[in-house]
């Protein structure tokens, strides 16, 4: 590959996102604001997260929400009825969704698209109807209760700002892997197989594993949301995992723009900002929602993210194919 | 009391929409290569509207089932025009994806115009339940079963005697043979939404005096009714007849002598159990779904 040129700097998404979280709560300053932004980076890591999948590798998973309450109700049944170190229950969340993940893609990723994502469906739906039912582990519809604070070496992390800088800190260092990972080698093969999977396979893409991988990814990305979502409300309830969720992860990251490194940003913030919508305008945000997802599916597959990138183009640069394959086959 | 017998009765008047479910699966996969997402709310929409028209008007009951079945047929041009008039890429994937935003939007539309009212109907053959071997079967599973048969046996004259059945089923083996004879993509996928709409619609009037409908009790029935035609075969006629009966049958057997709570959970273990053995289903072997 010749020498890149010289090009005008611009704002990378870790930038941007870096700038966003740590202006927001600078601007924002109620407990009030901070319950949002918190979602906001619960969001952004779930949506980051599906972007491995759904995005980079091109197989819709509905599974999200299903990882997402996974973690959750891992690190509240370690902390409040085991009396796991609420430390060691956080990293356990994405331990077990990473794992759930694996054996659930093991399974599944050999099937067609479609296939595929009718059987993440089915798992992230039983996952949901155990955490509903379950009622002597999870506490059932009534939810989970009596989630102790997180602490690290001894430093209580409770209360709306320190909770905030976590998931802050989280959710940047998700999407600075994320960013990198879209780069690496890896990364451009998994985007090489999204494109067109007998060119990636070809050109010596291993399609299962490199599939397993980004799956595993999101799962782990929503282990991380779920348990920051756990010890955040120091409360878990099922109906926050249902397939209602699952739905707004997809539609979230396809509007934002599935596949590119600005999308789940755009679609964290866009889900954030019908949740504070759906609070006052029961139903109608709904309606919205499913009618914009229709057309954006189909008249502008690549979301608001595919649609900025058309309109302004980065200099020097070119299909994705192209600078995918580079360097896979060797 | 027979529980047995009980449990057959419960299980096959709940399977019966289950199989009308699965065969809409069907019939639109075989047409466009889709999943329609929004196949549960057209029972929603059926039995919602049924229900509407019931409470407002006092027809007879026949005229509700009317009106069921022809809000059914504008369901099924609506989701035509919103998945196929789009976009020139016609993806059996984004059909599949864009079908998931319509049947949010549906949802959110009857939430509106009902304000989260349920709604019921009478039962079409009578109140009394019949005794039956010391067991108590609803007159309304001797109705379900029967539209079941009816429509399974309407389809397939309409599929192997018509000029359009024969059209659409050439389209489920090769839609391009198809267009480039001069039907075009949105005439098979206005009718192949039409008739998967009204077999809805149709399940959802008669699941409406056995258990009230509301804007909410769509979405649940159709990814069981997914399952159902998966365990069948998609786009089997008879299989998803006979998936959408056993996957009533095994809930109905689980509620009944394991636990309740888990009976919403057979469906989509079933459907696990088929996609990862069995993918193209227990009667079918024709079409590759494994890459």
């Amino acid at each position: 590959m010749a020498v890149s040129r010289i090009r005008r700097w611009r704002p990378t998404t870790p930038v941007i996102t870096a700038v966003l979280l740590a202006a927001m709560p600078l601007i924002f300053i109620s407990d009030f604001a901070r319950a949002i932004q918190l979602r906001f980076c619960v969001m952004l890591l779930l949506l980051t997260g599906l972007n491995f999948i759904n995005g980079y590798a091109r197989m819709s998973s509905l599974a999200q929400a299903g990882f997402y309450g996974l973690g959750a109700y891992t690190a509240g049944i370690l902390a409040a009825r085991l009396d796991v170190p609420p430390a060691l229950a956080f990293v356990a969340a994405p331990v077990l969704a990473t794992v759930a993940a694996l054996v659930i893609g093991a399974a599944s990723l050999r099937l067609r698209a479609t296939y595929f994502t009718m059987a993440t469906l089915g798992a992230g739906y039983i996952l949901y109807i155990l955490f509903g039912r379950m009622t002597g582990v999870t506490g059932g519809p009534n939810g989970l209760l009596g989630i102790p604070a997180l602490s690290v070496a001894g430093i209580e992390i409770s209360g709306p700002l320190p909770m905030y800088v976590l998931a802050a800190v989280l959710a940047l260092l998700g999407v600075v892997v994320a960013y990198n990972f879209e780069r690496s080698r890896a990364g451009r093969a998994l985007r090489a197989l999204g494109a067109s999977e007998p060119a990636a396979v070809a050109s010596g893409v291993r399609a299962f594993r490199l599939r397993l991988f980004a799956f595993a990814l999101s799962g782990c990305y929503a282990g991380v949301a779920g348990a920051l979502e756990t010890f955040d409300a120091t409360f878990v309830s099922p109906s926050s995992f249902g397939f209602l969720t699952a739905v707004l992860c997809v539609v979230g990251l396809t509007v934002g723009g599935a596949g590119r490194a600005a999308g789940p940003l755009i679609g964290a913030a866009l889900l954030t900002a019908l949740d504070e919508l759906g609070t006052e305008y029961a139903g109608y945000e709904m309606l919205i929602v499913g009618l914009v997802f229709l057309v954006v599916v189909q008249a502008f597959p690549g979301g608001v993210a595919g649609a900025a990138g058309a309109r302004w183009p980065r200099r020097g640069a070119r299909p994705a194919v192209a600078r995918a394959t580079e360097g896979s086959a060797s | 009391m027979n529980l047995l017998l009980q449990v057959v009765f419960a299980g096959l008047s709940v399977g019966a929409v289950y199989a009308l479910v699965a065969v809409g699966f069907g019939v639109v996969a075989n047409g466009t290569g889709a999943v329609n997402f929004a196949q549960g709310e057209y029972v929603m929409v059926g039995g919602v509207v049924a229900g509407v028209v019931h409470e407002v008007w006092h027809p007879p009951l026949p005229v509700s089932v009317l009106c069921a079945v022809a809000a059914g047929v504008v369901a099924g041009l609506v989701t035509e025009l919103a998945v196929s008039r789009f976009s020139g890429a016609r993806s059996a994937e984004i059909i599949t994806i864009a079908t998931i935003g319509l049947a949010v939007a549906l949802k959110a539309a009857v939430l509106l115009l009902t304000d989260r009212k349920t709604y019921g109907l009478p039962h079409f053959l009578g109140e009394r339940p019949l005794r039956v071997g010391g067991a108590v079967a609803d007159t309304q599973t001797l109705w379900n079963l029967a539209v079941v048969f009816v429509v399974a046996v309407g389809l397939s004259l309409f599929f192997r005697r018509t000029r359009q059945g024969t059209i659409l089923r050439a389209a489920a083996d090769d839609p391009e043979v198809v267009t480039s004879l001069g039907v075009p993509f949105h005439s098979v996928a206005r009718w192949v939404f039409v008739i998967a709409a009204v077999l809805g619609a149709l399940g959802g009037a008669g699941l409406a005096p056995l258990s009230v409908m509301s804007y909410e009790s769509g979405t649940l029935l159709g990814l069981k009714g997914f399952a159902a035609a998966m365990l069948g075969g998609l786009g089997n006629l008879y299989g998803a007849v006979i998936g959408g009966l056993v996957i009533g049958l095994v809930e109905a057997a689980v509620a009944g002598y394991g636990s309740a709570a888990y009976g919403d959970a057979v469906a989509f273990v079933i459907l696990l159990i088929i996609l990862f053995t069995r993918p193209t289903g227990l009667f079918s072997q024709r079409k590759v779904v494994r890459v």
